[in-house]
């Protein structure tokens, strides 16, 4: 943060109730024209809503069941203890109420009544940092580390293996020809290894799945029978976080 | 016949037929998804999960289209939360958890469920990134959301006040939604605003909940002087 000067330019200082005036939008033109001219008192104005925004960033929906839960809720599938935490919740949370609605649309089909609201506009830069976050807990295309397979022993076998790499986590694939048929092996590496548990793979030839299965507790994985030597494989964990591997071709 | 003791590849090719027929509004026989599902499930067969992937993966595409929020997702296809879905679909209803469900009815309805909480997961942390980045900075460790909201009742006595903390902290809600919520309250927006404003004006005067919710060095100097 930029160093701020430590005394009002204008003095006097503006007081806390021509501060948040401003923020209710019902400041003089004095006060406004003050905080022109004055970086003091506009850093003050902005610790006032900086100190909102972080209690917001804090406390957002902490104490709230998980949206999983609430489906759960919907259909009758939580013990009574939850059940009834969950309905005393539900008396004083908007929000959670507002997502029980949508789920409970949804799985009677009357989705269609229902149109969102707008997303209010945001200032400029604000949707590119937004993706740019995003995109860092949630999609990461894994760029491949080596422009070829390498060759590696697994026992009397000869495996391919290519190792593609996003921001935080490496994942190795090794194929083998079985005959005709090819087996996929994999591993995903992560500090956070606990996340990639038990993660969804999808491998594709082309646009058609040619194989689905689960990381273990090692996040490896096993797929066989495939036929292509060039594939997209996709791995989604747990809480939605994915990792695209768009291309990895091997040579035989 | 006991579909139990049919192939696989025979099982999955009845169990698409049987999908196709019934988006086609023609009487179906469930037997056949219904005991794709559970060797997939409960068997945990991968290669009758693949099937199961294979033939209800446009089936939760068009669900998650349908729900409002997917188009303001800023994802341009359903897949990554068709996905997802799958996963926690697999995660929760493996092994002897398949048990709980008795018709394929069931079981396609918390597939549908598994879709729509993909969604709003994901529009609860958009929303939350969204807060980070309007605050432009990064905040300190974790904070112990008991500590700071048992702070934050300590220091807002009143029922309404407290009711309007946790509405726009925690809920995040705006104002004019909030008086629309409780219009017996707040009538307006506005009121709503300078409530929150008087509410704000005693947190930020406590020392110690300022020090828990890890206020920056340079806003504790501008705070503490006002």
């Amino acid at each position: 943060m930029a160093i701020e000067p430590v005394t009002c330019s204008r003095p006097p200082a503006l007081t806390e109730d021509e501060l948040e005036a401003v923020l209710l939008g019902a400041a003089d033109a004095s006060v406004e024209e003050h905080l022109v001219q004055c970086p003091y008192c506009a850093a003050r104005l902005k610790a006032l809503q900086r100190f909102e925004r972080t209690l917001q960033v804090r406390l957002a929906r902490q104490g709230c069941p998980s949206v999983s839960t609430l489906g759960d809720y919907a259909l009758g599938l939580l013990d009574a203890g939850t059940q009834s935490w969950i309905e005393d919740h539900l008396e004083s949370c908007v929000s959670c109420a507002r997502e029980l609605r949508v789920i409970q649309d949804a799985l009677s089909d009357r989705t269609a009544a229902r149109t969102e609201r707008q997303r209010p506009r945001q200032p400029d830069g604000f949707a590119d940092k937004l993706g740019r976050l995003v995109n860092d807990w949630q999609r990461r295309v894994a760029a491949l580390l080596a422009p070829s397979p390498r060759v590696a022993l697994r026992g009397s076998d000869q495996a391919e293996r290519i190792v593609a790499a996003t921001a935080r986590e490496r994942v190795i694939l090794e194929s083998v020809l079985q005959g005709d048929r090819r087996r996929l092996t994999g591993q995903v590496l992560s500090e956070d290894v606990v996340a990639w548990n038990s993660a969804l793979v999808e491998v594709y030839h082309g646009d058609d799945l040619a194989a689905t299965a689960f990381l273990d507790d090692l996040n490896e994985f096993v797929c066989d029978g495939l036929t292509a030597s060039s594939m997209r494989v996709m791995i989604t964990a747990v809480d939605g976080r994915q990792i695209v591997i768009p291309d990895a071709r091997f040579d035989s | 016949m006991d579909v139990s003791q049919l192939p696989l590849d025979d099982v999955a090719r009845r169990c698409a037929e049987e999908t196709d027929k019934f988006r086609r509004k023609q009487s179906v026989d469930n037997r056949y998804c219904f005991e794709l599902f559970r060797r997939a499930l409960e068997e945990r067969s991968q290669d009758a999960f693949t099937h199961i992937f294979r033939i209800y993966k446009p089936v939760c595409a068009r669900w998650v289209r349908r729900v409002p929020g997917f188009e303001h997702s800023g994802e341009s296809t359903p897949d990554a939360f068709v996905s997802e879905a799958f996963v926690n679909f697999y995660k929760d209803l493996q092994g002897d958890r398949f048990r709980r469900f008795a018709n394929l009815s069931a079981v396609l309805k918390y597939l549908k469920k598994c879709a729509v909480t993909a969604i709003l997961q994901y529009i609860r942390k958009l929303r939350a990134t969204e807060l980070e980045v309007e605050l432009g900075e990064d905040l300190p460790s974790e904070v112990e959301y008991d500590q700071l909201w048992t702070r934050i009742c300590q220091l807002l006595p009143n029922d309404d006040d407290r009711l309007l903390a946790d509405l726009r902290l925690r809920q995040t809600l705006k104002p004019a939604e909030i008086a629309q919520t409780y219009p017996e309250r707040w009538a307006t927006a506005r009121d709503v605003s300078v409530a929150l404003q008087r509410i704000l004006r005693t947190l930020r005067k406590d020392r110690e909940l300022r020090a828990m919710a890890g206020i920056s060095s340079d806003d504790e100097q501008l705070l503490g002087g006002l």
